[in-house]
């Protein structure tokens, strides 16, 4: 063959032709390694290799936590009667959260899910890259396992405070991203106490410890494990609580008011009401403003409600002390431009006037009002009503009850009182809901609609949809 | 580097290998163009079976070193027939006449990685647009030019701001994560196409919150914009995968091949041309003008309060001598009469060593809102040299500056900014236009938020004092050596080392002045941006060229080889500043926030081609294959490989009256390789918080087995030329299969992520194109040319392994309209809410809203017609577009609608005196079938937004985009020389006089500016969401063309 093609074209040819492909062949020979190119945008997948990349993964924690909260008391405040988002380029913001029937399941109303559990799987991360990990003792070790496993349990009780009957999934992968299968309301409920009391124990166990990372101003008084855990045990009073209204009766009531006693609560005279864990913003280049906030979302409006149902001070002049602080007169404002379904009102909120203003994640006045909540589950009217008349007098500056007639009459006062107490903080639907009140939430028009449940996102559903057929235990409630 | 090394060092012992030369005799000639006589410079005249050859001078004359003996001749010019000529072994002069090819047949044209071919043989569906067509009229950019000219693509400018922003799609949509924009390549350097943000979403908002500095909503510009059409020769597509299968995995939405002007030997020639023009508002979007206070209230309250309305139209009233004043926004603000001009010098020459060509320009073009503009400065040298008479050089620089002021447009949210979304939500009874005798714009109370509804925009203030420059500096430069290693009779062999460079750095510069009305809003009143992205691709490439002639069946092999690497690096860094000093424009002052993405990108590739053209070139059959790895893939080591294999066979007069019939067709595989990040799992910065930065879970996994989508076609096609060459007729039908598509798989959200990036599925593409020339008269005095192309294409997804998904930034949500992806169905339908009725067995009629599809961006065909009629001394070219469908969302007139402002609001509903029975005329209320307004007042615009019933149907404003377009005219004279001469003396040769136009006039039942624009800007699938776009200009000039 070599020889024949040798006589076709001439040997002089034949080398020049072969020289060619000699100097193409050598262009082959340069190695890949010019191809290994990382990516500049994004961070390494080892999260904590040392303190400096520990504390990253906390930060992340924290604000991914932080993220959805603007989104929850604004979502809540709609669907509870408390709020209204009139921005004028969004209209969305009205149809799809009053007037859409079923809700939306593919935006806006679909919320609290995402990144809820993305956050969770920040948790489990964390907690399994810190058990090699050489550059923090054992004691340090579980003080980062008590913060991550609360961090968890609040995550997933958003999600299930806002899903209620449809259940959440509770278990995650942290290795491979497997779908896990839908747990029912009350098994969430009893996961996220016993994931609570495990970083309790945790926290316990790094006894004198300080957390080898630094938390937010938010956390000011809950920073080391010691005081984290009062900030663990306020969670834990909460989630019990409503376990208590859900069913669980005397049991949970009672580990509740345990919790309460362990946790920051203070109803001496003259105590902060405002005490607690807060998540905190900031104008720092990176950082994030209040979504809330005034400046930041002037449309966030107050439903007109909150005026006629607020009580009167003694004299029968000025209304409840916590309206007036919390609630301002505005002119009438309507829903932007053509949307019919919205309803004119004339007040807004006192509450997020800076774009920096924290947002509480549980505070003193909260836990006072719990612990009357028990109390009331519990039969001891008396130990409520003392509760009660604490925070009508301390907060709202109202005359006191005299006694509770009945338990219903108790369930009044309490409802009452949260929400004046906790109003714009995220309550109020979920109030209503747990003591089968949803139908005392006022319908406006006849378009507008009560939302008992916020939907699995169509997303979420989709993809569940592409393993049911073999696994069909995976299917999810409320999905088509 | 070791690359580079590598191949300098091959290069060099091919040079020591070098044969002694042939023995060589003179000749010298004269080419003139048959019927008129008149001389043709710049003629090739080549002698046949080597790279031996010559251009004409102006005189027409040439001369030539060839071997001893008998050789043929083959003598060519752009724009004329082929002529081959023997020349006797003792000729040594010759006259050549060339006849005009009215039909373009006889160019070369590219095969991929340089390889070159008579147009006549090829294989493939070529589209080539000659300088001539590219500087008839001109344009903003490149893409403007090639509208209409270049079948098979859809071409479309996303605004009419000055300073270009245009986006081309080859044969429909080849990928929806993946790269979506043709490889383009500049006499071999790969150039970037790169559409970086300006970061005006910090302004508009578009993209929500003040968190994102930038978005895709910002009118960006595509880098195309930097090109002078001017410097180039022509401009070639390779559409199909099996004519760009030599590109590899970058090739799989086409090629553009673009190639500047080059020297030709002889004394300097120079060309000036300068144009001066003006460009008006071609259409506007209008305003309300109320024709009763109560209505102009009711307006006015939807988007303020009643008190505020009351308080403005009255003093509006008073102002207006009793009367309600009717401010018509947009043709205020975009309705200037905008200068425009461009000025440009060219000269080339050369002798047998040297060619040279040199050109500098300018280009100016105001906009027509105040303040917007866009110049466009171009340096070119371009130099081949021969070096010895085997190796040649040639080495190309061109330097490119590009300004523009675009103000702001598209989408936004509050505080409202941009004009047209302003105007959508201000009652034409205020007036904003004018400035008071202190210099203080009206404070728009319109639109606003807050409870002062002050917090809004005017957008004459805006225009006046905001800045939004951009300024791009490039650089292109390429350099080739070329080695002759032999010349025979029966083969040669050359090989070639080319680098080339493309690097540009983008300067962004916002700046909105704490004087402005919406500044206040954030409580942080003035805010600067500054962005500074610096791109550079470098590409480099060993090439072997072996052509062997055995002398049987007249039968010609080419073999072309080659290996080459490529880089491209962006990194975008941008700086925001609010809270500015009064007065201090530099981002060191105020609150700060910063941004930077950085990728880096590489590939490495072989390729080989085969071909051969046999029986006296009838035969046309070619094979090829290259080998693509690439930084971008799971496996960086793994070539992936991409054949191809093409056939033509041309019929010579097989019946009488048909001169030439050639069938074609082709086959081959092209990739389009993932992104850069794709391949890698990482963790994604969430936030600051405290101080520190957060960290956590990227939603979207990546995935290290990532790997090139590939994309399969069979082209087939016919060509005709008939009647002595005065018709001409092609069709091509391409099927497209793209396989091992980049989708995101999702994952259920509650795992902690949502979605991985994996290959799989099918989208399948369909295209007819077909083009159709006639010369219905060519005589001396007067010739006819007409030519139509029709282009009809389909692409639809064939397999999906996941679930619809939306596509993102296509739309804003199943309440308007946007891309869903589909098995089964239009990759560019619109899906949205539509209310479907159902009848139970009861008789009773139930209402549901389904996402279902309400319209296809894609149009159902394309119809482009060029007629050019030469009498005289005079040519009028004239080509009209039409576009039959093509659906738009039109969030324009939805805005305009909501807010009672629409210019049509006022016109009968059609659904007066209707009922229920009249589908149109319901909506879904809850479940239940709800009459809309009947009454004899009912009005067109409160139907519309009614019917749309808050977005559970979105039927009303997705919209039938179909067009005819004037989209250029051309009046040509050119000045006799006895008139030249006298004019300006025998130095000048010619003289021609243009008056041309761009975008005459559009006639669509279109409501908006222009069915053209998107908000997105460059973007795969979803082209056709029109939302507050700049409004595009229709452009006149006046230009002098002088030669000497």
């Amino acid at each position: 063959m070599t020889t024949t093609l040798l006589r076709r074209f001439g040997h002089h040819s034949a080398r020049r032709i072969a020289g060619a492909a000699v100097a193409l062949a050598a262009f082959l020979g340069c190695d890949a390694d010019r191809l290994n190119i990382p990516n500049f945008n994004e961070s390494p997948v080892d999260q904590t290799a040392d303190r400096a990349l520990l504390q990253n993964a906390i930060s992340g924690i924290l604000g991914e936590q932080r993220a959805g909260m603007a989104g929850l008391v604004s979502n809540v405040g709609i669907f509870g009667r408390e709020s209204f988002n009139y921005t004028s380029s969004e209209p969305r913001n009205i149809t799809l959260f009053l007037a859409t029937f079923p809700l939306d399941n593919s935006g806006f109303t679909n919320g609290q899910w995402d990144a809820r559990f993305r956050n969770m799987r920040n948790a489990v991360n964390v907690i399994r890259q810190i058990a090699p990990a050489t550059f923090i003792n054992d004691a340090e070790k579980n003080a980062v396992r008590g913060f991550a496993n609360t961090m968890r349990a609040l995550d997933l009780f958003y999600v299930i405070a806002t899903r209620d009957t449809l259940g959440a999934p509770t278990a995650i992968d942290s290795l491979s991203p497997t779908p896990q299968v839908f747990a029912n309301r009350d098994s969430v409920y009893r996961f996220i106490s016993a994931t609570l009391d495990q970083a309790a124990t945790q926290l316990t166990s790094a006894g004198a410890a300080a957390f080898p990372f630094r938390l937010t101003t938010g956390f000011a008084g809950f920073d080391t494990p010691a005081t984290f855990l009062q900030f663990n045990r306020a969670l834990a009073a909460r989630v019990l609580v409503y376990r208590g209204t859900l069913g669980c009766g005397a049991t949970c009531f009672t580990q509740a008011l345990t919790a309460i006693s362990a946790s920051f609560v203070n109803s001496a005279a003259g105590a902060d009401l405002r005490r607690g864990v807060y998540h905190v913003y900031s104008a720092a280049s990176g950082d994030l403003l209040n979504g809330i906030s005034r400046q930041t979302a002037p449309d966030q409006l107050a439903h007109p409600s909150i005026r006629p149902d607020a009580q009167r001070q003694a004299g029968g002049v000025l209304l409840d002390n916590r309206f007036i602080t919390k609630v301002r007169t505005i002119p009438t404002r309507n829903a932007p431009g053509g949307i019919a379904v919205g309803i004119p009102t004339d007040v807004d909120f006192n509450l997020y006037v800076d774009q920096t203003t924290p947002i509480p994640i549980i505070r003193n006045e909260e836990l006072i009002l719990l612990r009357a909540e028990a109390n009331i589950g519990l039969g001891n009217f008396a130990a409520a009503l003392t509760d009660i008349n604490y925070i009508r007098a301390s907060a709202g500056s109202l005359p006191a009850i005299a006694s509770f007639a009945s338990a219903t009459e108790a369930v009044d006062a309490l409802l009452y009182e949260r929400r004046y107490s906790l109003l714009f903080e995220g309550h109020r639907w979920f109030d209503v809901r747990r003591y089968n009140r949803i139908n005392t939430l006022p319908v406006d028009i006849p378009q507008h609609f009560r939302v008992r449940v916020m939907p699995v996102p169509q997303a979420e559903c989709l993809a569940r949809g592409l393993v049911i057929g073999t696994q069909p235990e995976l299917r999810a409630p409320g999905c088509p | 580097m070791r690359l580079f090394r590598q191949s300098l060092v091959a290069l060099a012992m091919l040079v020591a290998t070098a044969p002694a030369l042939l023995a060589q005799r003179r000749i010298t000639g004269r080419v003139t163009e048959e019927g008129t006589n008149s001389p043709l410079g710049s003629v090739s005249v080549q002698v046949t079976g080597s790279t031996t050859g010559a251009y004409t001078n102006a005189e027409g004359a040439f001369s030539l070193t060839v071997p001893n003996g008998a050789v043929s001749l083959r003598v060519r010019r752009i724009g004329y027939s082929l002529r081959t000529v023997l020349v006797q072994a003792n000729q040594s002069t010759v006259t050549v006449s060339l006849k005009k090819d009215v039909l373009q047949l006889e160019t070369q044209i590219v095969t991929g990685q340089q390889g070159t071919l008579d147009r006549r043989n090829a294989a493939t569906a070529v589209v080539q647009v000659t300088s001539e067509d590219l500087n008839r009229v001109p344009a903003q950019s490149l893409e403007q030019v090639l509208q209409g000219k270049v079948v098979g693509a859809r071409i479309n400018m996303n605004s009419g701001a000055p300073g270009g922003g245009g986006q081309i799609q080859f044969r429909g949509v080849t990928s929806v994560l993946g790269n979506g924009e043709p490889l383009y390549v500049i006499d071999g350097v790969l150039m970037s196409n790169a559409s970086i943000a300006s970061g005006a979403n910090t302004l508009t908002r578009a993209a929500g919150a003040a968190a994102n500095i930038a978005s895709v909503q910002d009118n960006r510009t595509n880098r195309l914009a930097d090109l002078n059409p001017n410097e180039i020769d022509d401009v070639q597509v390779l559409k199909g995968a099996a004519a760009s299968a030599l590109y590899g995995s970058r090739a799989t939405n086409g090629v553009v091949i673009i190639t500047t002007k080059r020297g030709k030997t002889g004394t300097p020639r120079w060309s000036l041309t300068q144009r001066v023009g003006q460009a008006s508002l071609l259409r506007d979007v209008g305003q309300r003008c109320f024709q009763d206070t109560t209505t102009a209230l009711a307006a006015g309250t939807a988007s303020s309060n009643a008190a505020i309305a009351r308080e403005v139209l009255t003093a509006a009233i008073a102002a207006n001598g009793g009367n309600i004043p009717c401010n018509n926004f947009s043709r205020q603000l975009f309705g200037d009469n905008a200068p425009a001009y461009e000025t440009g010098l060219q000269v080339s020459g050369g002798n047998d060593q040297t060619r040279y060509l040199a050109a500098i320009s300018r280009k100016y073009d105001a906009g027509t809102a105040n303040n917007t503009n866009a110049t466009r400065d171009n340096a070119r040298i371009n130099i081949d040299q021969n070096i010895s008479s085997r190796l040649t050089a040639r080495l190309d620089l061109a330097y490119t500056r590009s300004q523009s002021n675009r103000g702001l447009s598209n989408n936004g949210n509050d505080p409202n900014t941009s004009p047209g979304y302003v105007f959508a939500k201000t009652p034409s009874f205020i007036s904003l236009q004018n400035p008071d005798t202190a210099g203080l714009y009206p404070i728009n109370r319109f639109g606003g938020v807050g409870s002062n509804f002050a917090n809004t925009s005017n957008p004459f203030q805006t225009f006046e004092f905001i800045t939004n420059n951009e300024d791009v500096n490039r650089l292109v430069g390429a350099a080739s050596l070329n080695y002759q290693l032999l010349a025979t009779d029966k083969q040669q062999l050359r090989v070639e080392y080319f680098a080339g460079l493309d690097r540009f750095d983008q300067v962004n510069n916002i700046l909105s002045p704490s004087i402005l009305q919406f500044e206040a809003v954030d409580g942080l009143p003035g805010t600067s941006v500054f962005s500074n992205s610096v791109s550079r691709q470098l590409n480099q490439a060993l090439r072997a060229y072996w052509t062997y002639t055995p002398g049987r069946l007249g039968a010609t092999f080419n073999t072309i080889a080659g290996v080459t690497e490529e880089e491209q690096g962006l990194n975008v860094t941008r700086n925001r500043a609010q809270n500015l000093l009064s007065g201090v424009p530099n981002i060191n002052q105020g609150q700060q926030l910063s941004f930077q993405n950085r990728e880096l990108q590489r590939d490495q590739a072989w390729f080989v081609n085969q071909s051969v053209l046999a029986f006296d070139d009838r035969l046309y059959v070619a094979a090829g294959v290259r080998g693509d790895r690439s930084s971008n893939n799971g496996d960086v080591s793994k070539y992936y490989v991409f054949p191809t294999a093409q056939a033509s066979y041309r019929f010579v007069n097989a019946l009488p009256g048909l001169d030439e019939f050639k069938l074609r067709s082709s086959w081959g595989q092209t990739g389009n390789r993932p992104l850069y990040g794709q391949r890698n799992i990482t963790f994604t910065p969430v936030t600051l918080i405290g101080g520190f930065n957060g960290i956590g879970v990227n939603a979207g996994l990546g995935n290290p087995d990532v790997a090139p989508e590939r994309k399969t076609e069979l082209e087939l096609g016919a060509d005709v030329t008939a009647f002595s060459r005065r018709l001409a007729f092609e069709y091509t039908y391409a099927d497209a299969k793209i396989d091992d598509v980049l989708f995101q798989r999702p994952i259920p959200a509650s795992a902690g992520v949502n979605s991985q990036i994996f290959n799989g599925g099918r989208l399948r593409n369909k295209s007819h194109e077909a083009g159709v020339t006639v010369v219905p008269i060519q005589r001396r005095d007067f010739t006819w040319v007409s030519r139509m192309t029709y282009q009809r294409i389909r692409n639809g997804v064939d397999t999906l392994p996941i679930p619809p998904f939306p596509v993102g930034n296509t739309g804003f949500g199943a309440g308007f309209g946007r891309a869903r992806i589909t098995q089964g169905v239009s990759t560019t339908a619109i899906w949205g809410n539509k209310p479907i009725i159902v009848r139970t067995a009861a008789g009773q009629d139930s209402i549901f809203t389904r996402d279902t599809i309400i319209g296809d961006g894609n149009p159902n065909y394309e119809l482009s017609f060029t007629n050019t009629y030469t009498v005289g001394r005079f040519t009028l070219n004239v080509q009209v577009d039409y576009r039959n469908g093509g659906d738009l969302v039109n969030l324009t007139q939805q805005i305009n609608d909501q807010f009672q402002n629409s210019r049509d609001y006022d016109a009968p509903s059609p659904c007066r005196g209707q009922t229920a029975a009249n589908r149109n005329c319901i909506r879904n209320a809850n479940g239940v079938i709800t009459l809309l307004d009947t009454s004899s007042t009912a009005k067109l615009g409160a139907y519309r937004f009614t019917r749309w019933n808050g977005g559970s149907n979105a039927t009303p404003y997705t919209q039938d985009g179909s067009f005819v377009k004037l989209r250029e005219v051309a009046l040509n004279y050119a000045v006799p020389t006895e008139l030249t001469r006298k004019l300006f003396g025998s130095r000048v040769s010619d003289v021609r006089l243009s008056v041309v136009g761009r975008n005459l006039g559009i006639w669509s039942p279109y409501w908006g500016v222009d069915p053209e624009v998107n908000n997105f800007g460059n973007n795969n699938v979803g082209r056709f969401i029109d939302l507050a776009p700049f409004p595009p200009a229709r452009q006149f000039f006046f230009s002098v063309d002088l030669g000497f």
